[in-house]
C-alpha cells in the first residue's frame, strides 16, 4: 500500500499529469481527486487520465480542498489528487445518473463496481460515495439494496463555492453534475474510520409531525420555523428571517436520535438551508414523521479542532484493532462547518497534520456527508465530519 | 477546561474505545471456549462438532460447513456440516481454488457457479457466506458460515473469525504436534527392537559362520580328551589290578607277577601327560566357549570403561578360529593403548564383522589381515586392512546401506557394515572406508579417547 498526493493548479493541470505519467512505472490502483468546480472540468479534459490510474473517482468540494501541504481554498482554483498504490488490493468504480430513480441508479453504480474490481459478489471492506447533493438517502438505500448493511459507507456530496448547482462529478471518462460515483474498496491493507458530529443537544426539542423528504413543514403540530426561532431564542441566539439561512444555522442545526450507543445518544445532523415564508424549512437531509428532534448547538473553537480529534480516533482505532499504523486519510469536512470557520481554516489543517504528521491526506469541504456510526449503521447527515485511513501494512503481517 | 461539546466528543472516542476492548473480550471468551472445546474432545470430529457450538454462540449465522482439502487428490471434502443433508461429493480443487487461498465475503452467493452447483440445493435461502481458509500442520481447511441475509458478515466478524480460526489452527497444530511426537516415539522404539532384533540376528548370522570353525576347535580337544580319558580309564584298571595284588594276604608274589605284566611308572607318567593335556584341552574349550558366550549374550546398553588393545585382541582370538585357515592375522596394536567407554560385546560384534569380511575378500589361504591401532589427539582409532581384491567402484557408496550385500545369495544378510555404521555412530565414533583397490581394502574406525 503506496499513497501520493499532488496538488494540481487550475493552469497547470495537463503539463502537471503529463509529468507524473513520465514518472510512473505502472497505473495506481485509483485516483480519488478533489478540487474547485474548474479543476475537475479541467482533469476531466485530460485526456491520459487512463495511464494514471486504472479507477478514477473526482468530485468538485466546496471553495477547494485541502491536504498535507496545505489549504488550497484561497486560491479557489487548483486540486488535489491522490494516488492509491496497492497491487494485491481490489478496486473499482461505477457511476449512474441521479436523474432518475436515484435508488435503482445507485444499486446499478454499486454493482458496476464490484464487477470492475473483479469481486461481483465479495463484500468490500468499504464503500466510498460521491455525488450531486439531493437524494444521498437513495444512493444509501441503493447501495444497501445489493450489499446489505454491514459494510461501512463513507462519502460526501460534491459542491461548489455558492450552492448555485455547478458540483461536478468526474470518474475517469465522463464529467457531470447530476451523477454519484461509488467506488469499493478492498485494500491489502486494513481500513479504519471514524464519522462524527461535534455537536452537543440543547435539550430542545419535539417531534417531527408533518415532513416531506426534506422539506419539514410542523413540529408537534406547529409551523417548523416558529418552533426553530423559538429554540434559538432559548438557545440564546437571534431569531432568523426566511430566506437562506445556511450561514446563520450552522452553529444551530437540527439533530435526530438515530440511536443509543452505551447509553450515549448518536445524533444525526440536518442543517437547515432556507426559512421559507410559509414557515417550513428545507434541510439538507430527509426527516420521518414521528422523529425526535432536537435543537443542536456547536461552537467554532470546536469545529476547528474536531477534524484533528477525528482522525486522531479513527488512527488510534488502526494502532489498537489492527496494531498497523496508517498510509494516508481521506477526510470529508462539511462545508457548512468549513464556512463557519473560513477565517480558521489554517488552523483545521494544522489539528489534521499534528496526527497525520507527514502523512498524504485530502480534505474534501462537502454539501452532505454519509458515513458510518458507531453502532454500525451508514447514514447520511449534514454537518458532520469523517475520516476514513489506510493501513500501512498487510492485514496478516 | 472543557466544554460539553468536548465532553461528548470525548465520551464518544471513550465508548468507541470500549466497543474495541468489548470487541477483544468477545474474541477473548470465544478463544476461551473454543480451548476448552478442543481440550475436551479426543477426536477431531468431535472438536469441530464443539467449535461450530462455540461460533453458532457468537456469530449470527445459520449454517457452517468445513471443508478439508486433499491436496493428492486435488479436491475438498466435506468434514462436517451443521446441515446433514449436504452432499458428500468431493468438490474439484479448481472450482473452489479462490477460497483456499484468502478470506472471502460473499454478501450474495447466489449465481456463483461453485455455489449454485455444490450447495444451492440444500442450502436454498442462503445468501451470505463467510469463508475462511486455515491451516494446521497437517491439514488445510476453509470454513464457511453461511447466512439467510444479505451481506450479512461484518468485518469486524470477519475479523474476530480469522482470529479464532488463527488461535484454533494453531491450538490444533500443537495437538497435532504432540500426536506425532508420540508417534514418532512409538515409531523409534519399534525401530528400536527392530533394530535389536536385526542386530541380533546378524550376530546369530556370523555366530553361524563362525560355528563350523567353532566346533572344529572345539571337536580337537574334546577329541583328546576324551581319548586321554578312554587311555586313562585303562590306566585305572591296571592300577587298580597293582592295588588289589597288594591287598591280598600273600601279597608279595602276586605283586610281582602282577608288577611285571604292567608297567606301573609308565602309567603314572604318560596318566599324568595325559591329564595335563586334557586340562588343557579342556581350558582351550572353556575359553572358546566364554568368548562366544560374550558375542552371543543378549544385548545391554552397559558401557564400559576398557583399553582398546584388549578389546582387539579379544575379538582376534574368536575370529582366528574361523579364519587361520585362509588368512594370517597380524596384529599391531599402540604402545599408547587408548582407553575407550564402550558396550563390549556391540564393539567385538563390529570387529569380527570387519575381520570376516576381509576374510571373506582376499584368495584362499592366501589372505594377510593386519590390524593397527592408534591415538590421534582425542580420538583413538583401529583399522583392519587385507590384501583382498577391494570393493567395486559401484558397491562403494552403498557398502553402509541395510541389506546391501556383495556376497551370494545366503552367505550374507546385507546388515553387517549398517549394524557396525549404527553402533560406533552410537558411540560418537565413525566408520570409513579409508582405502579400497586392487591390492586391499581398509576400513578405519574412530572412537572418543577417554582423557586420564
Amino acid at each position: 500500500m503506496k499513497i501520493q498526493t499532488l496538488r494540481l493548479d487550475l493552469q497547470q493541470i495537463d503539463a502537471q499529469l503529463d509529468n507524473l505519467s513520465a514518472t510512473r512505472t505502472q497505473q495506481a490502483a485509483i485516483a480519488l481527486c478533489f478540487g474547485s468546480v474548474a479543476a475537475i472540468q479541467r482533469l476531466s479534459s485530460y485526456a491520459n487520465s487512463h495511464v494514471i490510474a486504472k479507477h478514477w473517482l473526482a468530485g468538485s468540494s466546496c471553495l477547494g480542498c485541502a491536504d498535507q501541504t496545505g489549504m488550497n481554498t484561497q486560491q479557489a482554483e487548483s486540486a488535489t489528487l491522490m494516488l492509491i498504490d496497492d497491487p494485491q488490493g481490489f478496486y473499482g468504480v461505477g457511476s449512474a445518473s441521479l436523474s432518475d430513480n436515484g435508488r435503482q441508479q445507485a444499486s446499478m453504480a454499486i454493482q458496476q463496481a464490484m464487477q470492475k474490481a473483479g469481486k461481483s459478489n465479495e463484500l468490500p471492506t468499504l464503500i466510498w460515495c460521491l455525488q450531486a447533493p439531493g437524494c444521498e438517502e437513495d444512493v444509501l438505500h441503493g447501495i444497501q439494496d445489493i450489499v446489505g448493511t454491514t459494510v461501512p459507507i463513507f462519502g460526501g456530496s460534491t459542491a461548489d463555492n455558492d450552492v448555485s448547482g455547478q458540483w461536478l462529478q468526474y470518474d475517469g471518462s465522463k464529467l457531470s453534475g447530476d451523477h454519484m460515483i461509488v467506488a469499493v474498496f478492498y485494500p491489502s491493507t486494513p481500513m479504519s474510520s471514524f464519522f462524527s458530529s461535534g455537536y452537543f443537544t440543547t435539550g430542545l426539542g419535539g417531534t417531527v409531525t408533518s415532513v416531506t423528504d426534506r422539506r419539514l413543514y410542523t413540529i408537534d403540530h406547529l409551523p417548523a420555523a416558529d418552533v426553530y426561532n423559538d429554540w434559538l431564542q432559548q438557545a440564546g441566539a437571534a431569531p432568523l428571517s426566511p430566506g437562506n439561512i445556511l450561514m446563520e444555522s450552522t452553529l444551530f442545526p437540527l439533530g435526530r436520535e438515530v440511536s443509543q450507543h452505551n447509553a450515549l445518544p448518536l445524533h444525526l445532523l440536518s442543517h437547515p438551508a432556507v426559512m421559507h415564508d410559509d414557515k417550513s424549512l428545507s434541510l439538507f437531509s430527509a426527516l420521518k414523521t414521528g422523529e425526535p428532534l432536537w435543537l443542536m448547538q456547536g461552537d467554532k473553537a470546536d469545529l476547528i479542532a474536531r477534524a484533528g480529534d477525528v482522525v486522531k480516533t479513527a488512527r488510534q482505532n488502526l494502532k489498537f484493532q489492527y496494531n498497523c499504523d496508517a498510509a494516508g486519510a481521506i477526510i470529508v469536512y462539511c462545508a457548512g462547518c468549513m464556512l463557519a470557520v473560513q477565517d480558521n481554516l489554517a488552523e483545521v489543517q494544522e489539528a489534521i497534520k499534528a496526527e497525520l504528521g507527514d502523512l498524504p491526506f485530502i480534505v474534501t469541504f462537502t454539501f452532505g456527508e454519509q458515513g458510518c456510526f458507531l453502532d454500525g449503521s451508514s447514514r447520511h447527515g449534514n454537518l458532520m465530519i469523517s475520516a476514513v485511513l489506510f493501513g500501512a501494512k498487510h492485514a496478516n503481517e | 477546561m472543557l466544554t460539553n461539546e468536548q465532553l461528548q466528543e470525548k465520551l464518544l472516542q471513550l465508548s468507541y474505545e470500549k466497543k474495541q476492548l468489548e470487541r477483544f473480550k468477545f474474541l477473548n471468551d470465544l478463544i476461551l471456549s473454543g480451548l476448552n472445546a478442543i481440550l475436551s474432545s479426543d477426536k477431531h470430529e468431535q472438536i469441530f462438532q464443539k467449535l461450530f457450538a462455540v461460533i453458532h454462540e457468537v456469530i449470527n449465522c445459520q449454517h457452517i460447513i468445513l471443508l478439508v482439502v486433499d491436496e493428492k487428490q486435488q479436491h475438498l471434502e466435506l468434514l462436517r456440516s451443521t446441515n446433514e443433508q449436504l452432499s458428500e461429493i468431493p468438490i474439484p480443487l479448481e472450482n473452489l481454488q479462490n477460497l483456499t487461498h484468502s478470506t472471502l465475503n460473499f454478501f450474495n452467493v447466489k449465481g456463483l457457479a461453485w455455489w449454485d452447483d455444490y450447495f444451492a440445493v440444500t442450502f436454498d435461502e442462503v445468501h451470505s457466506v463467510l469463508s475462511h481458509p486455515f491451516h494446521t500442520s497437517q491439514s488445510h481447511y476453509v470454513l464457511l458460515l453461511l447466512s439467510d441475509k444479505r451481506g450479512a458478515f461484518s468485518a469486524q466478524i470477519q475479523e474476530l473469525l480469522s482470529s479464532f480460526t488463527s488461535f484454533v489452527a494453531n491450538t490444533l497444530t500443537q495437538v497435532e504436534t504432540r500426536r506425532l511426537i508420540s508417534e514418532r516415539d512409538q515409531l523409534l522404539q519399534r525401530q528400536h527392537r527392530i533394530e535389536q532384533s536385526l542386530l541380533q540376528q546378524e550376530k546369530m548370522a556370523s555366530l553361524g559362520q563362525l560355528a563350523a570353525g567353532v566346533a572344529h576347535e572345539l571337536n580337537n580337544p574334546l577329541g583328546f580328551i576324551y581319548s586321554n580319558l578312554n587311555t586313562l580309564k585303562v590306566y585305572l584298571a591296571d592300577l587298580e589290578k597293582v592295588l588289589k595284588a597288594s591287598q591280598v594276604p600273600d601279597a608279595s608274589s602276586l605283586l610281582k607277577q602282577t608288577g611285571s605284566a604292567i608297567d606301573v611308572n609308565f602309567l603314572l607318567n604318560d596318566g599324568k601327560d595325559l591329564i595335563d593335556e586334557s586340562l588343557e584341552g579342556a581350558r582351550r574349550a572353556r575359553d572358546i566357549i566364554n568368548n562366544l558366550r560374550s558375542y552371543s549374550h543378549p544385548d545391554d546398553k552397559k558401557t564400559t570403561q576398557m583399553p582398546l588393545n584388549q578389546l582387539l585382541d579379544s575379538a582376534v582370538k574368536i575370529a582366528k578360529t574361523q579364519i587361520k585357515h585362509n588368512s594370517v592375522l597380524q596384529l599391531t596394536l599402540s604402545e599408547a593403548n587408548p582407553s575407550v567407554i564402550v558396550n563390549a560385546n556391540q564393539l567385538n560384534q563390529v570387529i569380527l564383522n570387519l575381520i570376516i569380511n576381509a576374510n571373506q575378500a582376499v584368495s584362499e589361504g592366501k589372505g594377510l589381515i593386519n590390524i593397527t591401532s592408534g591415538q590421534e589427539a582425542s580420538h583413538c582409532y583401529f583399522e583392519i586392512i587385507d590384501n583382498g581384491s577391494g570393493i567395486p567402484i559401484e558397491a562403494q557408496t552403498r557398502i553402509f546401506e541395510p541389506f546391501f550385500t556383495t556376497k551370494d545369495v545366503g552367505q550374507g544378510t546385507g546388515l553387517g557394515l549398517s549394524l557396525s555404521k549404527a553402533i560406533i555412530d552410537q558411540h560418537g565414533g565413525q566408520i570409513e572406508l579409508k582405502h579400497t583397490g586392487p591390492s586391499g581394502t581398509a576400513f578405519r574406525v574412530t572412537l572418543p579417547v577417554v582423557i586420564a
